[in-house]
């Protein structure tokens, strides 16, 4: 069985001056374990459709089913809960939070959870030592390299064992020798760790090594 | 949630410190504003000591030898002496009245007597209140003996002329409880005055404390009579405005004998409200509840308005929050919980400023000429008195903070993460 379904899914912005069909009926299925890049143009809907799919943004028509689940009937709290467990976001300008330290933003799906104190900072800490950033708990964001950033979300991400993963252009603000490492941290989550990753990126090398290429143009599928 | 407020607030120390400066500069100005607010609220919430229900008064007054009603032959001491007897015995027995009393320097008067007992060692101010001597003074007022006399007792003690009847906070100051202190000798006006009787706290006037009193039984010859205040107190069930209105006709005509006429009957609740009106007391309350207002939309607005400039910056955090799982009730709490610590420490702070001031100059009191005694209570204890108003402070700065967070917060906390969250 599918662990994510997008079932017809439209989404329409409405702005006062403009409406913007960014998804127009799309279809698309992802199998547990599977790691699937998805392409496009700019603006062709492929963040909104990562967004849906990761539930931080509503379909306007369409249904979206992770892991048996329908989004559409979770509520708010459950919503969040669901976000916690099942998934976890590496974007393109990272997000980090700049006050928090490097161990402290590893940590915050799992304050979310309820995790206790020294259990968090054990199991942040275990991420972040297999991301090669063990000696650089008590730095800020500011103070690290963008590769460095991003191994950071992705310890983030991963931190609370999430089965999903999504990747919003993970290596599109890195040069290409730090964007092959970070490739190379995503395939060891995939084949080691057999998360689930579905990914955005510009990169047609990167996308030949995943196991599947989705291509967009216009809100459509076009393979 | 209370670490990551405190890293936030810690990394935003820069914007925080203003308004970190606002807020100690603002509890400083609570605690001008608070305490003497607290004070005057807490004292003029005490019981009067007295029942003020059911009062009324009347004066009289004479004819001066000018005036065209004046007649000559009501003016010689022994009329004059029978004629008073007769407006008393008219008052005390007219339907509805229970009892009435005549006094001098009377309890919630504009002006009052401000005497000093003294022994040895020292002195103290009090209120001295006459009343004429065999009318049921204590009676109709409802003031109560505490020293184990009964009321009827306490009414006929003090004759003659060298007793005098003590409150309670009067024999506190002489160190005394109430039964032990009976008998004791003190100074009044040159004079050596045996204390016969102790009654409850009465608060003299409604606009200031329960003051040290005593209550003197006078002789007809001790007060003047050439004009007078009778107390009435009205039986069970009678109203005293219905009262005042309907008998003021009947009242007037039959309370002017000879040089005597009435001359003002009112109810004691009309009294009360034109002392408090002219000593500013009301006004006083006024502008205190309206400075603690002021100051408190003052501080909440301060609040806002940081918090507002951050709603951006804090909006995109709470998206990423939220992609992880925070709920919008987690990002609020956060928010909320900065400014808890942020008001806390700025009160610590403000307090330990103000207490450097108070200490010297003491907290605001019910009164600041010296010599009066005021009675113990957690006012006059420096260290309770600190710590309840700075309490008080402490809960009017969270309200006020909380509320200036909790308004910016819940849009911030509402915010849609699919939006905060673009890659530009
Ligand atoms: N919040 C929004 N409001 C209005 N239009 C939006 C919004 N987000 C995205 N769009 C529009 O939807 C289209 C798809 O955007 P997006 O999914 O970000 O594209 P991509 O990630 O493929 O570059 C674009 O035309 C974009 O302008
Ligand atoms: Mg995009």
């Amino acid at each position: 069985m599918a662990l994510i379904t997008l079932d017809k899914i439209s989404k329409l912005y409405r702005t006062k001056e403009i409406e913007t069909l960014a998804l127009d009926n799309v279809n698309l299925t992802v199998d547990p374990g599977e790691f699937v890049s998805v392409m496009g143009p700019s603006g062709c809907g492929k963040s909104t459709l990562l967004n849906i799919m990761g539930l931080l943004d509503r379909p306007t028509e369409g249904t979206v089913t992770i892991d048996g689940s329908k989004a559409s009937a979770l509520g708010d709290r459950e919503l969040a809960r669901f976000r916690n467990e099942n998934l976890g976001f590496i974007f393109q300008s990272f997000h980090l939070i700049e006050s928090l330290s490097v161990l402290d933003n590893v940590e915050v799906p799992l304050i979310y959870r309820g995790i206790g104190a020294r259990q968090r900072h054990e199991m942040a800490k275990e991420v972040l030592d297999k991301v090669g950033l063990s000696n650089r708990l008590k730095h800020h964001p500011s103070q690290l390299s963008g590769g460095q950033c991003q191994r950071v979300a992705i310890a983030r991400a991963v931190v609370g064992n999430p089965k999903i993963i999504l990747a919003d252009e993970p290596t599109g603000n890195l040069d290409s020798k730090i964007g092959a490492e970070i490739m190379n941290l995503l395939h060891r989550l995939n084949t080691d760790d057999g998360r689930t990753i579905v990914m955005v990126t510009h990169n047609e090398l990167q996308a030949a090594d995943t196991d599947r290429v989705v291509r967009f143009f216009d809100g459509r599928r076009t393979e | 949630m209370i670490r990551i407020a405190l890293k936030n607030l810690w990394s935003q120390r820069k914007v925080y410190g203003w308004l970190a400066l606002e807020l100690i500069i603002l509890s400083i100005l609570a605690w001008v504003i608070v305490d003497p607010t607290v004070v005057r609220i807490y004292y003029a919430n005490q019981p009067l000591g007295y029942d003020s229900n059911r009062l009324a008064e009347i004066s009289i007054d004479s004819y001066p030898s000018t005036s065209s009603k004046y007649s000559a032959e009501a003016a010689d001491s022994a009329s004059v002496s029978d004629n008073f007897n007769r407006i008393l015995n008219t008052i005390s027995s007219f339907p509805g009245v229970e009892s009435a009393t005549v006094v001098s320097y009377e309890i919630e008067g504009h002006s009052s007597w401000n005497g000093g007992l003294y022994t040895d060692t020292d002195t103290v101010s009090v209120t001295g209140i006459m009343y004429l001597q065999g009318t049921p003074f204590f009676a109709t007022y409802g003031i109560k003996p505490v020293d184990g006399h009964s009321l009827k007792e306490l009414q006929e003690l003090g004759y003659p002329s060298d007793g005098i009847i003590i409150s309670e906070s009067t024999a506190q100051w002489l160190g005394k409880k109430p039964k032990e202190i009976l008998g004791m000798t003190v100074g009044e006006n040159q004079t050596e005055k045996r204390i016969v009787g102790v009654t409850n706290d009465v608060r003299p006037k409604s606009v200031g404390p329960n003051n040290t009193c005593m209550f003197i039984p006078a002789t007809k010859e001790n007060l003047s009579i050439e004009y007078f205040t009778i107390v009435f107190r009205l039986k069970d069930g009678i109203d005293p405005a219905k009262f005042v209105d309907e008998n003021r006709n009947a009242l007037n005509e039959k309370l002017s004998i000879g040089n005597y006429h009435p001359v003002e009957l009112r109810t004691y609740a009309d009294k009360s409200a034109e002392l408090q009106y002219t000593q500013g007391y009301t006004n006083a309350n006024r502008i205190g509840i309206f400075m603690a207002v002021f100051y408190l939309i003052n501080m909440a607005l301060g609040v806002i308005g940081t918090v507002w400039l951050q709603t951006r910056r804090r909006a995109g955090e709470a998206g990423i929050m939220k992609a992880f799982g925070a709920r919008p009730h987690h990002i609020t709490v956060t928010l909320i919980w900065e400014g808890i610590i942020l008001t806390s420490v700025t009160w610590i702070l403000g307090s330990a400023i103000y207490l450097q001031y108070a200490l010297r100059k003491g907290l605001a009191t019910a009164r600041y000429i010296n010599h009066w005694y005021i009675p113990k209570t957690w006012v006059t204890d420096f260290w309770t008195h600190f710590g309840i108003v700075a309490l008080i402070i402490l809960a009017l700065m969270l309200v006020a903070v909380v509320i200036g967070i909790w308004i910016p917060a819940r849009r911030i906390a509402r915010v849609d993460p699919a939006v905060t969250l673009k890659d530009e």
